[in-house]
């Protein structure tokens, strides 16, 4: 009975938000002390898609890439298919030939058409490849993260059709082609 | 719960603990640890057998030690290590690391295999037909590069077909926008080397400037 009840409280001081130990070790540990890694950043982890625009991708060692591309850790390839509709078995033969072997290949397409997403998951499994089968802006992202980690990875994406960009990312944009703050004020 | 009542018990065991030490410490010659009544039979026993044993064993013994003197052991064969080392045989195929050292950076940011399964390729391979077959297509035809690579000429086909290298254009003033890489044309401009130049942003990149508000983080 005593015994219950000495195990009720211990129980209960454990899961009080305001007497655990987690508390204090969250992400954020305080002023000066939290760091921010930003991925596209660092040159060590490899390629990485900075930005995307409706004409193809800007990657973050400085170049802009035109067309659908086939990205690899540290290498860019052009892919010559016109829209995710000619996403074929055939297009995607390179990435089943490869070795060492992709572990995941990540499939960013403008499309959000069931019909034509299926017929992509089909090729994709024809082609015998692991596909994680992605919208293009998703696809970007998911392809930084996974190649920062250093897995075995790469990307085929079609540039979106369309972009509704948010006042964010025209600022970045237009801080990315013109020096904002030198700009006489008209 | 037997933390709880360890913690508990504490005060009633460390009662008076200071004096009590410092009561064991000052004594003069410390009492020694009783004996198991077995060690104590044995020792009976030996003391029986020989009365003078306890003088004995202080006093060196000549006739022990030249014994010892006259005895010289040696061996003959290899040494024991070296056979368990034998028998702990390797897999010559796949050799332990014998190398401690951190690997430097890969060139395609992973370990290329050094053989290569039959109809596969690496990347590195990749690159070099592919940008070999757009700098001489008529020379440099799929079949040549399946002989030459080991691959299916089908496979080596659909490659060139959707894949290509960039031509890399970067622009001639400080002014213009960015570096564009496109897909190249079946052209000989890398034989060239030297890198194409746009003359002039404005007739080139326009089309680009006019879409840049379109360009999108994805992050």
């Amino acid at each position: 009975m005593l015994l219950d009840k000495a195990k009720r409280i211990v129980i209960a001081v454990k899961n009080n938000p305001f007497l655990s130990h987690v508390r204090n070790k969250a992400a954020y540990e305080g002023e000066g002390k939290t760091t921010v890694r930003v991925l596209n950043q660092d040159t060590e982890l490899g390629l990485m898609i900075d930005s995307y625009a409706t004409y193809g991708f800007r990657l973050n060692n400085g170049i802009t890439v035109l067309g659908p591309m086939a990205i690899f850790p540290r290498t860019v390839l052009s892919w010559q298919v016109r829209g995710s509709h000619e996403i074929t078995e055939d297009s995607l033969r390179l990435f089943k030939l490869l070795e060492p072997k992709i572990d995941l290949l990540i499939l960013g397409v403008e499309t959000k058409e069931r019909e034509s997403l299926n017929t992509v998951y089909r090729a994709a499994r024809a082609a015998a490849c692991n596909v994680e089968l992605l919208p293009v802006e998703h696809a970007c992202s998911t392809f930084n993260f996974l190649n920062a980690e250093g897995r075995s990875v790469a990307g085929a994406l079609v540039p979106p059709l369309s972009i509704d960009p948010s006042p964010d990312d025209m600022l970045r944009s237009r801080l990315h082609y013109q020096n904002l703050y030198q700009q006489q004020l008209t | 719960m037997g933390a709880l009542v360890t913690k508990a018990l504490r005060p009633i065991k460390s009662f008076n603990i200071e004096n009590r030490a410092h009561r064991v410490i000052s004594k003069e010659k410390p009492v020694p640890a009783p004996k198991y009544p077995e060690s104590l039979e044995d020792l009976k026993r030996a003391i029986e057998s020989d009365p003078h044993l306890e003088e004995k064993l202080d006093k060196k013994d000549p006739g022990l030690d030249s014994r010892l003197r006259d005895v010289y052991v040696t061996s003959f064969g290899r040494p024991e290590d070296d056979i368990t080392r034998e028998k702990r045989t390797q897999n010559p195929d796949r050799p332990l690391p014998q190398d401690r050292r951190i690997p430097g950076e890969y060139e395609y940011g992973f370990k290329e295999p050094e053989k290569v399964k039959y109809g596969h390729t690496t990347l590195r391979d990749v690159l070099t037909f592919i940008s070999a077959h757009q700098t001489n297509p008529t020379e440099v035809t799929a079949s040549k590069i399946a002989l030459e690579y080991k691959m299916r000429e089908d496979d080596v086909e659909k490659i060139l077909k959707y894949f290509k290298t960039y031509e890399v254009y970067i622009p001639e003033t400080k002014k213009s926008p960015a570096i564009f890489a496109g897909p190249s044309n079946l052209r000989r401009q890398l034989e060239k080397s030297k890198m194409k130049e746009i003359q002039s942003a404005e007739n080139a990149i326009p089309k680009n400037i006019g879409e840049e508000k379109q360009v999108k983080s994805p992050t």
